[in-house]
């Protein structure tokens, strides 16, 4: 029956100190923000950790929810903060990072002529090379990428998330495709120069 | 038409709602068709990398999981305020293997035993290490002293070297001069000789 039940009204029975409401609340969105968390990491061990952080902040911070916005941005948020945070303690540097990417790019590129592999461990470099420049996009940019793109939520969704207009939105994803796609094309100038 | 912006190009690409005039622009404007296939490329690569989510063990999430945490940390967090605010208003606390004890001392006053056991092996450390630094001044110098011993024997072994190879040379330069000038004594007399003989 419990899943009957929105949101608020958990919340709200949550922050009388119903265990079970929180609980509930857990079940509910464990999955999603675990997909969130893994998709910004790409490593389990540090996806379960921050998992547990993200809902632990929740627990803490439960009291505090007024309600002003809705309770599943209200997570997301928390999230992806997390997810920002820890990106920034590994200390990722915003404005080389493209670069980086695209010199391990040709590094790939230049290990695939020499060495011919095989074509499905090609496929695995590529991805390999791909994820890196996803990964390498600074924490805001690729914080929309995992949202819109791998997360499917729409605009809407991603504005009350973050508080942003939904105009900072569309022109933030804009600049992360755009990226990825220079960082693409640099690559098939370079491919297509050695051959 | 002026070029689509950034926001109007996300539109068309993620299919949002949109006014149909925008994508009949992209159909004759290069410049916005470029930018488009530009983002259309981001979009593919973003979509490429996708990692797909693994089996993960769940974690450690639950209400009474984090009432527990929040309990600990409340009294481990609690107990060393305390002894941080004890400890200023003149508390010592020491722990060994007679168990732990408190002393109080208003504002470090020096009767304090745990304190001027303190400084008793601070003393005692400072003296050791004042040693420590004589012992290694010493030999210290003393290595430098056998250094420059073996370097003057390795410079005076050479220059008795350098000498002799000197003389040497000097003597074999004196017997070449002496045959020269023997050579050359034995070439004017013999063209005295020579003249002589023309004359008469």
């Amino acid at each position: 029956m419990e899943h009957l039940v929105d949101d608020i009204e958990l919340v709200r029975r949550a922050q009388q100190g119903e265990g079970a409401a929180f609980d509930v609340l857990v079940k509910r969105y464990e999955s999603k923000i675990t997909g969130l968390v893994y998709r910004y990491v790409r490593d389990t061990d540090t996806a379960l950790d921050l998992v547990q952080d993200i809902f632990f902040k929740i627990f803490r911070n439960l009291v505090n929810f007024k309600g002003e916005s809705k309770f599943s941005s209200w997570i997301y948020r928390i999230a992806i903060n997390d997810c920002i945070d820890h990106k920034r303690r590994l200390k990722v540097r915003k404005e080389q990072s493209l670069q980086q990417i695209q010199e391990y790019g040709y590094d790939v590129a230049d290990e695939r002529d020499e060495a011919n592999v095989e074509a499905t461990h090609l496929s695995q470099m590529e991805h390999a090379w791909v994820r890196r420049a996803v990964a390498d996009l600074p924490p805001n940019q690729q914080s929309i990428v995992v949202m819109k793109v791998y997360q499917d939520l729409t605009f809407d969704q991603i504005s009350e998330i973050l508080d942003e207009p939904v105009s900072t939105v569309k022109s933030r994803l804009y600049k992360a495709l755009s990226n990825l796609g220079s960082v693409m094309r640099r690559k098939q100038v370079i491919e297509g120069g050695r051959k | 038409m002026k070029h689509l912006s950034e926001e109007q190009l996300i539109d068309v690409l993620m299919d949002e709602p949109r006014d149909p005039a925008l994508d009949r622009h992209l159909e004759y404007c290069p410049p916005c068709s470029e930018r488009y296939r530009l983002i259309a490329d981001g979009l593919s690569m973003a979509q490429t990398a996708e990692p797909e989510i693994p089996e993960m063990p769940r974690p450690m999430i639950s209400h009474a999981y984090f009432r527990r945490r929040t309990w600990l940390r409340r009294a481990v967090a609690l107990p060393l305020a305390a002894m941080l605010v004890l400890s200023l208003l003149g508390f010592g606390f020491q722990s060994n293997q007679d168990g732990f004890s408190v002393q109080f001392s208003l504002l470090g006053n020096g009767t304090n035993q745990a304190s001027v056991q303190q400084e008793e092996r601070i003393n005692e450390l400072e003296a050791r290490l004042l040693e420590a630094i004589e012992l290694n001044a010493k030999l210290a110098q003393n290595q430098m002293d056998s250094r420059f011993e073996a370097v003057f024997q390795e410079r005076e072994h050479n220059l008795n070297e350098f000498s002799t190879a000197l003389n040497a040379q000097i003597k074999g330069i004196k017997l070449q001069n002496a045959e020269y000038m023997v050579d050359l004594r034995e070439d004017l007399i013999e063209e005295a000789r020579t003249i002589a003989t023309r004359g008469k």
